[in-house]
């Protein structure tokens, strides 16, 4: 008995071992496609990450993205690469910008974080203090799968891109509503939507600024006041601000009176979502269109919740990683973001039933089995099919923009 | 001889040096780096020139006088609130009665538990969709959960008064019950045989007595309170909110160029902590020694 026992687990190690070689061999294929600070090749970087951690500081306020971090990345770069994913959640990037820039100003060369899932505002930030390590982004072996001629790859809220930052998720903007409360017709307009909360008081309202979220919500009320997105794409211009922002701030505070709790505050993100899981209020927003139908089939929201977007368009952008100056282990940070561009994880990240996100790379550059593969996903019928997301795009204004909008809200509805 | 008699008199700031260092390290040196900040020299933005501008700005500021307001106001609540109780609790249980060991133990359960966890608590059992709502909903007091009071994210900052309570009572009635029971009833009968009456005997005996314990402690509540964000940013209302919250938020913003105010913010904080504290003491040996 024991021998058998023993014969079968040598058979393992054996197959273990061989599989780790293939796995291996195919890894070292991959080349560098351009130069990257301090490494020559591809193979010099994976064995640089061999049995390192990788700090990756993310917003943690979703349960679901952390323990589907942990399982899809973590668990698999362990795996293939020998890495140990170390994921540090913050409550908002910001503080991870804080701890690089003291860091910096402490003359720390080797500094704590390796990986940060950035916003535009902040990569900005960072940038702009030349505290970030790179250009690699556009040199890793994975970096062949992005269209980097796409404008909103090149570009994070209108900064350049500019091999410092890498995509791994896609994400636009959805309205979600509980039907048992809304009824099957959701107001597609912000006219509507108006009306619908005066006539309905107390169930709708939005996170407060400076949630991510509250903000693109505020966004898209810039491009319903100037009929489109066009005016704000350029640089920061404060007469083009000063003609929209009014009618924006007495859209928001004519709307005040009407919102939960009458305008007297606005709730947290995750405060919203617990708010919508309780039909305490009948709406909420997220910048993931499948977040919906994860949050029914995880037992959080009610069957009856369904997303929308505007009649006149939502704004889509991407989820980059980006490295700091004096990340301790830039190399498996850049193994980590390779892999999130890997044909495996984009597949787990697309599939409904897992991640059910979108994706920032077109299906087209990977294999035929991952076109069948996500052709043959059963879509939930609280998540929008594609076609009608992809119609209904809208870009991000440059984080100038944004900077401005959320110090307006703050000041002229917040505080009014 | 000479030599050693020195030594003799080094022994005792020898033997703080560690402590002290550490706090003159840890601390002093943040707040310095946080009034250079404060005064613009902020060499991560190229900022390098000195000046009063931030403050100027800060104190011109309406919102920073109402976020003041709150911050004084919850602080002072709280710290009254609590010694008041924390007395009437300790007067309670000084005496020993059936179970009384029991009941203390419970009155010094939430000592350890951290504020963010005791905030947690308060939001579940509170809020429009907590246990409490529930549970009225399910015995029929209410008719729908939304018509369960607003006491969080409420503008008179219920909640986060509950949440210091809970925390603070314990506190400082350990404090007081441990004078209490070292105090004994001599004075009290002594007083009796006198002619006091039982609020005589309260307030020109007892109180005299443990108002010392009740000063120390009650000023580390309110300076905790007075700067403590935490529970104000998880329970309160976004607008308006305290001072230790807006400079975080200010802080907090990707625009570097706000730093400095959020600084300049945090200093003037400290100042007004550090003056009120010491006008409390004031204040407090005068109500004792009359």
């Amino acid at each position: 008995m024991f021998g058998v026992k023993r014969t079968f687990f040598i058979l393992l190690v054996i197959m273990m071992t061989v599989l780790g070689a293939v796995a291996a061999q195919d890894a070292s294929e991959d080349e560098l496609l351009g130069a990257v600070p301090g490494y020559e090749t591809w193979a010099d970087v994976l064995a640089a990450a061999q049995g390192t951690t990788v700090n990756w500081h993310m917003w943690g306020g979703s349960d679901k993205i952390n323990t589907d971090v942990d399982r899809d990345i973590g668990a698999r770069v362990l795996e293939l690469y020998g890495i140990t994913l170390n994921r540090v959640p913050v409550v908002d990037t910001a503080d991870v910008v804080n701890k690089i820039l003291d860091e910096s100003a402490a003359g720390d060369t080797t500094g704590t974080v390796d990986l940060i899932w950035i916003n535009g505002e902040n990569f900005r930030t960072l940038a702009q203090a030349e505290l970030l390590y790179g250009p690699w982004s556009e040199s890793i072996p994975n970096a062949q799968f992005v269209n980097w001629e796409d404008p909103a790859l090149a570009y994070d809220f209108g900064f350049p891109v500019n091999g410092y930052e890498s995509p791994w998720g896609h994400a636009q903007f959805v309205i979600e509503y509980n039907t048992a409360l809304v009824g099957e017709e959701p107001p597609r307009t912000f006219e509507a939507l108006a009306e619908w909360a005066a006539a309905n008081p107390g169930l709708f309202t939005y996170p407060a600024i400076p949630d991510f979220v509250g903000s693109v919500f505020v966004r898209h009320l810039f491009y319903w006041a100037a009929g489109g997105p066009e005016p704000f794409l350029g640089d920061f211009d404060q007469a083009v601000f000063d003609q929209y922002a009014p009618m924006v701030w007495e859209y928001l505070n004519a709307l005040e009176p009407n919102l939960w709790r009458a305008g007297e505050t606005y709730p947290e993100a995750s405060v919203l979502t617990d708010l919508l899981a309780n039909q305490e209020v009948a709406f909420n927003m997220d910048y993931n269109p499948g977040r919906a139908a994860s949050n029914i089939l995880e037992g959080i929201y009610p069957e009856t919740v369904r997303t929308f977007v505007f009649d006149t368009g939502t704004i889509s952008n991407n989820n980059f990683v980006t490295i700091p100056f004096n990340a301790p282990n830039a190399a498996g940070a850049m193994v980590v973001a390779n892999f999130m561009l890997s044909e495996e994880y984009q597949l787990n990240l697309t599939d409904p039933t897992n991640w059910g996100w979108l994706s920032p790379i077109s299906p087209a550059v990977y294999s035929q089995e991952f076109q069948d593969a996500v052709a043959a996903f059963e879509r939930h019928p609280a998540t929008l099919a594609s076609e009608e997301l992809a119609a209904h795009t809208l870009p991000e204004p440059p984080s100038t923009w944004v900077t401005a909008m959320e110090q307006g809200w703050i000041e002229n509805v917040l505080q009014k | 001889m000479r030599w050693l008699t020195l030594m003799e008199k080094l022994r005792s700031p020898l033997m703080v040096l560690p402590a002290v260092g550490v706090i003159v390290i840890l601390f002093f040196g943040g707040l310095l780096v946080g009034l250079q900040q404060s005064l613009g020299y902020f060499p991560a933005i190229d900022s390098y020139e000195v000046t009063l501008r931030y403050y100027q700005d800060v104190l011109s500021d309406p919102i920073f006088f109402e976020s003041l307001w709150q911050t004084f106001r919850l602080a002072l609540l709280s710290t009254v609130m609590s010694s008041v109780l924390a007395i009437a609790l300790a007067l309670v249980l000084r005496d020993t009665f059936k179970g009384s060991r029991f009941f203390t133990f419970m009155f010094q359960l939430s000592i350890p538990i951290p504020h963010l966890v005791a905030a947690a608590g308060i939001v579940l059992l509170v809020t429009q969709s907590g246990l409490l709502a529930r549970g009225a909903y399910a015995l029929g007091l209410i008719a729908a959960p939304r018509d369960f009071p607003v006491l969080v994210f409420d503008r008179a900052g219920i909640a986060i008064q509950l949440t210091y309570l809970w925390k603070e009572v314990p506190f400082i009635g350990v404090v007081v019950l441990a004078v209490l029971q070292g105090i004994g009833p001599q004075y009290e009968e002594i007083a009796r045989t006198l002619g006091a009456n039982a609020w005589q005997r309260f307030r020109y005996v007892l109180l005299p007595l443990i108002m010392p314990g009740v000063l120390s402690t009650s000023i580390i509540v309110f300076a905790y309170v007075f700067s403590s964000y935490e529970i104000p940013l998880l329970l309160g209302v976004r607008f308006p909110t305290t001072l230790p919250v807006l400079a975080f938020q200010n802080y907090q913003d990707p625009d570097l160029a706000q730093r400095p105010q959020a600084m300049a913010m945090s200093i003037i904080l400290t100042v007004i902590a550090i003056v009120l504290l010491i006008a409390y003491k004031r204040l407090a040996k005068y109500t004792v020694s009359r």
